[in-house]
């Protein structure tokens, strides 16, 4: 029964995408008009309306027939921006070139994303924001979070651009713009030319396959002039991982190895002459380094809340200098995961790209995360935690951090409707919609 | 997509010339094409408009309610779509009033309403609402309207009105005239095969509607030997009206007779149909010849199009039946085809049964399974040879002693049937045991005869000052042929009414009763119609409407808008005059770029003091300014 649903879901998407690509506004209303008229008058003997929902439907199959004819030989160019930000228009300029014998005229440009539709598992695993509010049938139906899924996945674009007149062999340049709805990788198709028939009622295509990728970073927010503490911390081992393979760390002398070290630290040349491994020890580091934690174990799914706090981690990332220090993305996604921006490490720009993919986790990742976290601590000198939901368990990490003696700055993005009753001074409340000005107060709200 | 002038006021007279509405239709026209001559806009906010299209919606429920109060629910939504275009024309006059010449879409449904209210970042557009205006005009033009007078010809016109004015400025003006002339061409072949083609099914769909009635009512399933009670309902499907003489002479309003009992079903065969020519405009219809003693007045529920009339014994005549078609058969099913929830109408009678066919080789055949009980019975009771009168009296006493049950507790024994364990042990049962028993014993006896089924007339209501007759008072009873006519008798013990009403008339439906014939009165009155006091009424309440809403409203002078929102530095510089007569940019193209493809080497100088004009904060000298002023004007002249 829920394939049943899924398939007739496709077919309706798939019916929406083929008429809205054709017509235009007149033809929307040529076609709801031929409807209701043939529905009105479907009594022929006591209704006349049939004659005009006869008129509109021979309108509409005239413009579509017509609409075939069109035809197009077009090379397109385009120049992408590797990155964009969610909720931030961004254009980019497309060359188009006519290979075609004969000029183009009245065409329009459009965008053509790859298809978005949601593949059965993740329309069934999904839950949209808001979901448990709607009706039996509505949850059931799953046709609100089909919707949601499309959406989220389909970056708003405005209408058709319309082209400047290109002559044969001719090459204009064109400016097209897109607003990604939410972070993550927006996948382009082509583009496609369109032009509107002769009655202005039905659009004919002509699709230009040119597929690229877009990937649209978290928002940011702006944040206050934070001083993080300068405490700089024996880093065992030095910095294990580097941007190019090898270490480039002090090299310091030849011992045994023990379980546990880099495979890439065996001195291949002694373990030939010893018969046992042989490992390189390197002079010991010592660096600031900051944790950025952030929880994903989000109550209700993707909601704004949860968008909202890895806009706020997103606006950590791209503010904290990583010049002098390393500061470490710790996540649940599947497992723990962990980034490091800074001292050769990864870009800001790639930290964000990690956090553009983030999605929730279940609520048990939070004791693994918190397990993580714990174990680092001798190596970090403040750590932010930004969480979605308040706790026991939240309570007790931010609070064993700072007995450590690290400076804990803890940001608690949540629907108003979740505030804690009883929160520490040192918790950061922030709603969606007033993320900034709560931000404003991150420096007076720190756990030592 | 805006609308050409004039157009959304001429739909609105089209409108009117289809539906018979002139009258409303030309003040409202021109109060919409009004504001084209008014220099004054409104400064009208969201809720405004809001608050206009809740008016006009709750106008339509209204006007759907008390129209489908009046003429049915049916009726009433479509006589509600009829006036479509005036309900909603406050909505168009406002856009046209208001600033922007647009309705947001929050004015016109609440669920946007609603999430705008919930999510103000939400993003609400604005819509021109002429185009659907324009539309509904066309379609509830047509809506309730069997006599279109120019329909056709005036959808095309205002569609190529509309089309005309919205046409791409890419395709040739006679490539959209061939195309849409194809279009109209096959948009009325298209209508005229539409109305063929409901035709043909409308009579496929008729044809099988009264072979099936007819079909259905050629058998009737009996109840007997269910078990259980019978279930009974008290709904009221005829109301009898008559002199008490005439209506005591009409105490079993017949439906339709059987002659061949299989099993518990009994059929009617060889029942030819016929059809009946109405006479007086197609309100009477003569069934039979021969003489009418008698009328009685029914009102009778109509089940289906074509429904089976209960008529009295001996109903010669039907006067005011205002019915399409009339068909009887030989065993006295009536079949009119009729619409409407009740129809009214008189049924002369005489006092013989004349116009049935005479007996057939089925109304004297015994069934195999019941043949060896009722021979015995018609033996032991010495029925045999008897004259038919003798033999009906004889078998009317014997069923006399049988008492009345709708009850039944259990099957008949095994190898016996139930109308057997009837006759011959438990002597209880209701009207189609009797009924039966007696058209199969007399038919042992030799006399033809058949199972009859209708209702009995028997209860007065002193509230309605008529007969009613309840689903629950159907009832069958024998017609047997005796002395060479049918005459009906029925054997049932006649306190079988009396017994169901006390065990199925619970007090409360006392009330129901009441409320039942309210119903039927208000479904009987005439329609509703509005004298001029309600329309003046209703025209001084829209006008005190009109005053609250635009009343303390800012009002705009034309251009005022435009003006204030195109202030800028250097803007009535006379360049732009020069740019309207070359080639026109593309878009993103900068005016350099372009000034350099469409007039290679010219007009640089102008092109430099219109730059500084429009952007250099210390603006240009008196002299420059005349130079630009000349420069341009040279310019535009030299490309004219």
């Amino acid at each position: 029964m829920r394939r049943l649903l899924y398939v007739m879901l496709r077919a309706f998407s798939a019916l929406d995408h083929w008429l809205r690509q054709r017509l235009t506004p007149a033809g929307w209303l040529a076609l709801g008009a031929s409807a209701a008229a043939t529905a009105a008058g479907l009594d022929t003997t006591q209704n006349a309306s049939y004659q005009a929902g006869a008129l509109g439907g021979a309108l509409l199959v005239l413009a579509w027939a017509t609409s075939l004819f069109f035809r197009a030989r077009v090379d397109a160019r385009r120049e992408l921006p590797r990155y964009a930000t969610a909720g931030e228009p961004f254009g980019y300029a497309v060359a188009l070139t006519n290979r075609g014998t004969r000029a183009l005229r009245g065409a329009t440009l459009r965008e053509r994303i790859a298809d978005p539709r949601p593949a059965y598992a993740a329309w069934r695993r999904a839950r949209e924001p808001g979901e448990e509010r709607r009706n039996w049938f509505d949850r059931n139906m799953g046709y609100f979070r089909w919707r949601w899924l499309i959406e989220r996945g389909t970056p708003e674009a405005p209408d058709d651009t319309p082209l400047p007149e290109l002559p044969p062999g001719g090459e204009r340049t064109v400016r097209l713009q897109l607003t990604p709805r939410r972070r993550g990788r927006i996948e382009l198709a082509g583009l496609r030319l369109g032009r509107v028939d002769p009655l202005g009622l039905v659009r004919g295509l002509v699709r230009v396959p040119l597929a690229a990728h877009v990937v649209a970073l978290p928002r940011r927010y702006r944040l206050p002039a934070l001083a993080l503490p300068g405490r700089r911390k024996h880093q065992r081992g030095g910095v294990s991982f580097v941007a190019s393979v090898g270490d480039s760390e002090e090299f310091l002398a030849l011992r045994e190895y023990r379980p546990g070290d880099p495979l890439q630290h065996i001195h291949w040349k002694s373990f030939a002459r010893a018969g046992r491994p042989i490992v390189k020890e390197f002079q010991d580091e010592f660096f600031e380094r900051h944790a950025l934690v952030l929880d994903t174990a989000a109550p209700d799914g993707e909601d704004p809340a949860f968008e909202d706090a890895v806009a706020v981690a997103a606006s950590f990332v791209h503010t904290i200098d990583t010049q002098e220090c390393l500061l470490d993305l710790l996540f649940v996604g599947g497992e723990v995961r962990q980034y490091s921006a800074g001292r050769g490490q990864l870009h800001a720009e790639h930290m964000l790209e990690v956090l553009a993919g983030v999605g929730t986790s279940a609520p048990a990742g939070f004791e693994a995360l918190a397990r993580r976290v714990l174990a680092s601590r001798s190596a970090l000198a403040s750590c932010i935690l930004v969480l979605v939901a308040w706790d026991d368990a939240r309570r007790a990490l931010a609070e064993a951090l700072a007995a450590g003696g690290i400076e804990v700055r803890t940001v608690l993005v949540c629907a108003q409707g979740r505030t804690p009753r009883e929160a520490p001074a040192w918790l950061l409340v922030a709603h969606p919609g007033a993320i900034e000005p709560a931000l404003a107060g991150l420096e007076r709200k720190v756990l030592r | 997509m805006s609308l050409p002038p004039f157009l959304a006021g001429a739909a609105l007279l089209f409108w009117g010339f289809e539906s018979g509405n002139l009258a409303v239709a030309v003040p409202l026209a021109a109060a919409l094409e009004a504001p084209r001559w008014l220099r004054a806009r409104f400064a009208l906010e969201a809720a405004d408009y809001a608050r206009v299209a809740d008016l006009c919606t709750i106008f339509f429920v209204g006007l759907a309610i008390v129209l489908a109060a009046d003429r049915g629910v049916a009726h009433g939504v479509i006589g509600a779509f009829r006036w479509l275009p005036p309900v909603l024309a406050p909505i168009l006059l406002v856009q046209r009033l208001g600033e922007d010449g647009r309705v947001p879409l929050t004015a016109l449904f609440r669920y946007i309403r609603k999430q705008k209210e919930r999510n103000p970042a939400l993003k609400v557009p604005q819509v021109e609402t002429g185009g659907v205006f324009v539309v509904l005009c066309i379609i509830s033009a047509g809506v309730g309207n069997p006599e279109p007078r120019a329909y056709f010809a005036g959808s095309a016109l205002l569609l190529a009105w509309g089309l005309f004015a919205t046409r791409p400025r890419h395709a040739p003006l006679a490539a959209w005239a061939l195309l849409f002339a194809l279009a109209a061409g096959g948009g009325f072949a298209g209508h005229l095969g539409m109305a063929q083609l409901q035709a043909w099914v409308g009579g496929m769909i008729a044809d099988w509607q009264l072979r099936r009635a007819e079909y259905e009512l050629a058998r009737n399933m009996t109840d007997i030997g269910t078990l259980g009670r019978l279930k009974q309902r008290d709904t009221i499907v005829a109301r009898v009206y008559g002199t008490p003489a005439d209506v005591g002479r009409a105490r079993l309003l017949h439906r339709a007779s059987y002659n061949t009992y299989i099993g518990t079903t009994w059929l009617g065969r060889r029942a030819e149909s016929e059809e009946l020519r109405g006479e007086e405009g197609g309100a009477t219809w003569t069934l039979a010849p021969g003489r009418a003693d008698h009328v009685v007045r029914i009102a009778t529920r109509v089940e289906r199009r074509r429904t089976a009339l209960a008529l009295p014994a001996g109903a010669t005549r039907l006067t005011g039946l205002a019915a399409t078609e009339v068909s009887r058969t030989g065993l006295g099913l009536v079949l009119a085809a009729v619409d409407g929830d009740w129809i009214q109408f008189s049924a002369q009678f005489g006092d013989r049964i004349a116009h049935y066919d005479p007996p057939l080789p089925e109304d004297r055949s015994l069934p195999p399974a019941e043949s060896a009980t009722f021979e015995r019975l018609a033996a032991e009771m010495g029925l045999r040879g008897l004259p038919p009168a003798q033999a009906v009296q004889r078998v009317m006493r014997r069923l006399a002693g049988y008492s009345y049950s709708l009850y039944r507790e259990r099957p008949p024994p095994a190898g016996m049937t139930p109308l057997e364990e009837f006759m011959t042990r438990t002597q209880r049962g209701h009207c189609e045991y009797f009924a039966a028993s007696a058209a199969l014993l007399l038919r042992a006896a030799g006399v033809p005869t058949r199972y009859a089924t209708g209702y009995a007339v028997l209860e007065y209501s002193a509230l309605e000052q008529a007969w009613i007759v309840r689903a629950r008072h159907a009832h069958a009873w024998t017609r047997a042929w005796v002395n060479g006519r049918w005459i009906d008798l029925d054997p049932t013990p006649p306190d079988w009414f009396g017994e169901e009403a006390d065990r199925l008339s619970p007090v409360w439906e006392r009330a129901l009763d009441v409320l039942r014939w309210a119903s039927y009165r208000w479904s009987q009155r005439g329609e509703i119609e509005a004298g001029d006091a309600w329309w003046v009424l209703l025209g001084v309440l829209v006008a005190l409407l009109a005053w609250r809403l635009l009343r303390g409203k800012r009002v705009v002078r034309p251009g005022e808008a435009a003006r204030l929102a195109r202030a800028y530095p250097g803007m009535d510089s006379e360049f732009y005059a020069l740019a309207a007569r070359l080639p026109p940019r593309e878009p993103g193209e900068t005016l350099t770029i372009w000034l350099a493809r469409v007039a290679p080497g010219r007009h640089a100088e102008a092109l430099r003091l219109h730059q500084r004009y429009r952007f250099d904060p210390r603006g240009l000298s008196g002299p420059e300014r005349s130079r630009l002023k000349e420069l341009c004007r040279a310019a535009a002249a030299s490309v004219s």
